[in-house]
């Protein structure tokens, strides 16, 4: 099974990535769980049409008890692929790590895994790894890989790096690991070489490049991703490319 | 609520689950029912908590670590002989913004050890609610602790703020003292009694039914005096439940170990009894003769 965290600094993509990401794994036959794991509980709302799922913190807060079934706490969209989204706590209050930790316990006991059968989860985690509940999907049994999404900007890199730095300070034998970084480009001056020069000093490769493109914002628009609303265009192929590549991996690690 | 209050069951599923009565809802108050006040066992009692049942392991022994005010409450424990089997590491403001935690608590189960004259069977380590804010991987601390110190190592979570959830601690800790068994060859007339920390009495009807269908060994935890004979409980055919709160260790040791369960209800009706015992019979294909 494909297991993968994305992280990333806020604002550069993730949620994009994953969406695209997860559309493009389910257009090639997977069976998709992507999991938003961000208080902003926007991750998947381009997969399910612009309208969004009710967040696990504000399904808990509204009604007091825990769920019964994953149906009420989940949306299915394009592509089959079954939306859920932690949310987090009342702004300015409570604890949004906590959010992630509860909201994976719950989906644990509600045997999410065993009853869905997903070939893939992503979860698309919240910026940085700040506090426990947000290495929460690098535990063993969630993610077995990590996605950095970055650009060529210096604040991006910075926390590329502090994610990579992060994730180390966990490796041990049953922690995910950075399969590598995905380059989403913001036009930046010399962005290749510098998301390069960063990838070859942390030892990382580039597993996909993501052009600048307004396709993305069109369909976002319409809350699409481009997989959905323009498979033949070349950001679209660069997440079928991506999407494939982590395919034949898990197919030989099986 | 000082009142006595009933419903019917027909006007209970009439109002369906969405308009059931502040009075039946347990986070709403106390609630003073028969069978309740029959199986409440107040921890102040002196019954079994999370620490007292995490100890159940036989030659194991306990770190609890806590903020200082949350481990006070423990001390009760050492007037049940228990005193040279449990131990503290408090946490402080520090440890816990910092995650410092995370390297100080291998130090102290390494340190623990190294003081005792002798190597305990396992080492439990006791986390208060605090920990469910830090997120602590404490399997992965327990890993450590392990690499640290070369004895078994396990996590029991006193998460009192899960007392109403779907895994409350007690259900968890059942899991945690089970958790290290071990798969062997199971043995066909053996079976496991779960659901307490205290045995059966000795006269309880239970035993001889067992032993009539042929059952030569029952094991319970709480009977076990040494390691090896707490070993053995992965050797039973069959686990039978007779508390709820240990159907979620079972269904673990049917996954890790192979070893299905039947569950008994807590009954207080002599002919449901009776009947319930019938349908055990079936279940692991006996005959009771309960005439006797």
């Amino acid at each position: 099974m494909i297991k993968l965290a994305i992280y990333g600094k806020g604002g550069i993509g993730k949620s994009t990535c994953t969406a695209n990401l997860a559309a493009a794994l389910a257009s090639l036959g997977k069976r998709v769980i992507q999991i938003g794991c961000d208080p902003k509980a926007d991750s998947t709302i381009n997969l399910l049409g612009g309208t969004p799922v009710t967040p696990v913190m504000n399904y808990l807060r509204e009604r007091d008890e825990e769920p019964e079934k994953i149906e009420e706490i989940s949306k299915v969209g394009f592509g089959n692929i079954l939306c859920i989204e932690t949310g987090g706590p009342t702004p300015g209050l409570g604890c949004a790590g906590r959010g992630i930790i509860s909201t994976f316990s719950l989906l644990e006991e509600l045997e999410l895994f065993e009853k869905y059968k997903p070939d893939a989860v992503l979860y698309d985690v919240l910026g940085d790894v700040v506090c426990g509940g947000f290495a929460a999907p690098i535990r063993e049994g969630y993610a077995s890989q990590v996605l950095i999404v970055t650009s060529g900007e210096k604040m991006a890199l910075y926390a590329a790096n502090n994610i990579n730095s992060a994730v180390k300070n966990f490796e041990d034998r049953s922690y995910a690991r950075v399969r590598g970084i995905i380059m989403n480009r913001r036009s930046v001056e010399n962005e290749e070489e510098k998301v390069q020069t960063f990838a070859d000093k942390s030892g990382l490769e580039i597993i996909a490049d993501i052009p600048r493109s307004n396709d993305i914002i069109k369909y976002e628009d319409m809350g699409k991703t481009v997989i959905e609303g323009d498979p033949e265009c070349e950001t679209a192929k660069r997440f079928f490319e991506l999407a494939q590549k982590l395919i034949d991996e898990d197919k030989e690690n099986d | 609520m000082t009142e006595s209050f009933y419903i019917t069951a027909a006007e209970l599923a009439k109002a369906g689950y969405e308009n059931t009565p502040d009075e039946l809802v347990s986070s709403k108050h106390m609630i003073y029912s028969s069978p309740a006040t029959l199986d409440f066992n107040s921890p102040g009692a002196k019954g079994f908590g999370v620490k007292r049942a995490g100890l159940a392991i036989p030659g194991s022994v306990m770190l609890l670590v806590a903020p200082g005010c949350c481990g006070r409450n423990t001390a009760l424990l050492n007037e049940l002989g228990y005193s040279e089997r449990f131990f503290y590491l408090l946490l402080d403001d520090t440890d816990i913004v910092t995650g410092r935690h995370l390297t100080k608590i291998p130090k102290a189960v390494k340190e623990l050890c190294g003081e005792l004259d002798y190597t305990p069977s396992a080492v439990m380590i006791c986390i208060t609610c605090v920990d469910a804010l830090l997120g602590t991987d404490m399997e992965r601390v327990c890993r450590k602790c392990e690499e640290a110190a070369g004895v078994p190592t396990v996590p029991a979570y006193m998460y009192a703020l899960t007392r109403e959830k779907r895994l409350p601690p007690m259900t968890a800790v059942r899991k945690s003292v089970y958790s290290l068994l071990k798969p062997q060859k199971r043995i066909s007339n053996e079976c496991n009694i779960l659901g307490f920390f205290a045995p059966l009495y000795d006269g309880c009807e239970i035993y001889d039914l067992l032993k009539s269908a042929g059952i030569k060994k029952v094991h319970e935890l709480s009977r076990c005096k040494t390691f090896e004979e707490y070993s053995e409980l992965s050797r039973a055919n069959f686990n039978i439940i007779i508390n709820p709160e240990a159907r979620y260790a079972a269904q673990d040791m049917e996954k890790r170990l192979g070893i299905p369960s039947v569950e008994l209800a807590r009954l207080y009706r002599i002919d449901k009894i009776r009947t319930q015992y019938r349908l055990l019979g079936q279940a692991i294909g006996v005959g009771f003769d309960d005439e006797k």
